[in-house]
């Protein structure tokens, strides 16, 4: 158990927090290996160390935006590969891709080698959401039975009816929504909660937001996230543990969040 | 103005005792503490999407401030953290500034994600305030 977790949030839920660890399988949904053009970096080693230290079982682990390859993302493709083999036991692997350039092949290679998922970001590699190239991917993503995790967070606006379009023409794709849509969340709530094949992860979302979500969203939707190196793992799964606490919900649930819920989707 | 009698004040300091135990008293003062924190890194975060760079480096200045001069002993761990936050924040603008680069979104989004970690502690301590 974490050391921060020994307070309870009040009186009431005193004990709540030995429930939920006792038997927990944490997984962190949202987690980068590599190097970012903004300079964050973060190694295969460190972010072991850093998932003992906060007690997380495993992780979903792809590429930064990385400056030496922002085309195929051959080169960083490469450092999830040897990642995922050398802690097998411990990182899910995605691949990251940009729909703006040919994609096809290293699409099919990272299918070959056993990836589970596609990593992708509409702001650093300059595509709308539900464009023409970017759907062709989800096509080949629901084909392959790939996980798709998109970044809807920073930098993005009014993202609800593209997610609603992706879902219509692809119903079978199953789909994270990174950082929970936060810029657009009442909209994503509204809109997109309700569809199969969702989960929303909780990376660096404001704790309201988080409140938001868990009040309104089927915890079976909602799995959390760090977004490391960006934010902290333990301060993120602090937030979501607290919030769920004060929103009454059980410790069967909270484990749920805190990774059963994506669990079923990489058994 | 009238000044008040030392009886009555000493009186009513003993009423608050009764009214506010001490242990409540120290637990409103840290969660008012946390409160302005927040309030100083939710205005850094408005400033740097206005991008009022010098607003912001002013702001992180007194949250690292604020931080580093705290009653609160025990909240040093959270506090170190968040004062952590407040340099890599001001080291990020006094580079764009003395650079004048041209604004880079990936950093700006990078950096408004620390001033969201910020935020969160204090919400997190604000949440565990019946810690001793």
């Amino acid at each position: 158990m974490p050391s921060w977790s020994k307070y309870s949030v009040t009186s009431e839920n005193i004990g709540i927090y030995e429930e939920i660890f006792e038997n927990v399988q944490i997984i962190d949904c949202h987690t980068h290996i590599g190097l970012d053009k903004d300079g964050h970096r973060m190694t295969a080693d460190k972010l072991v160390k850093m998932m003992d230290r906060d007690k997380i079982d495993k992780a979903i682990v792809f590429p930064l935006n990385d400056p030496r390859n922002d085309k195929d993302f051959n080169v960083p493709n490469d450092e999830i590969l040897l990642a995922a083999k050398v802690y097998s036991d411990r990182f899910i692997p995605f691949f990251r891709l940009n729909p703006n350039y040919k994609w096809s092949d290293e699409f099919a290679l990272r299918v070959s080698q056993g990836f589970k998922g596609v990593k992708l970001h509409p702001r650093s590699q300059d595509f709308k959401l539900a464009s023409p190239k970017a759907m062709k991917l989800y096509k080949e993503c629901q084909k392959h039975n790939l996980v798709i995790l998109v970044h809807a967070g920073f930098g993005l606006e009014e993202i609800a009816d593209d997610l609603v379009k992706i879902f219509k023409t692809y119903p079978k794709l199953r789909m994270i929504v990174g950082h929970a849509g936060f810029p657009d969340l009442d909209n994503v709530i509204k809109k997109v909660a309700k569809l199969d094949n969702v989960i929303f992860d909780t990376s660096t979302c404001k704790i309201f937001d988080i409140f938001e979500l868990m009040k309104r969203v089927d915890y079976q939707k909602i799995s959390y996230g760090s977004d490391i190196p960006y934010y902290a793992m333990d301060v993120a799964l602090e937030g979501v543990i607290d919030t769920a606490i004060t929103l009454g919900k059980s410790a069967n649930q909270i484990r749920k969040i805190l990774g059963g819920n994506i669990a079923k989707w990489f058994p | 103005m009238v000044p008040i009698n030392k009886d009555i004040s000493i009186n009513l300091n003993k009423l608050m005792d009764f009214i506010l135990p001490k242990q409540e008293k120290y637990v409103n003062a840290k969660i008012i503490f946390y409160i302005r924190l927040y309030t100083g890194v939710m205005r850094a975060e408005d400033n740097l999407n206005a991008k009022n760079y010098g607003r912001v480096t002013n702001l992180c200045k007194v949250v690292r401030n604020i931080a580093k001069n705290s009653a609160f002993k025990e909240e040093e761990t959270y506090l170190k953290r968040i004062r952590d936050i407040a340099s890599e924040v001001i080291n990020w603008t006094k580079k764009i500034e003395k650079k004048r680069k041209k604004h880079d979104l990936s950093d700006a989004y990078a950096v408004l994600t620390k001033l969201q970690l910020a935020q969160n502690l204090c919400i997190l301590r604000i949440l565990k305030r019946s810690e001793k």
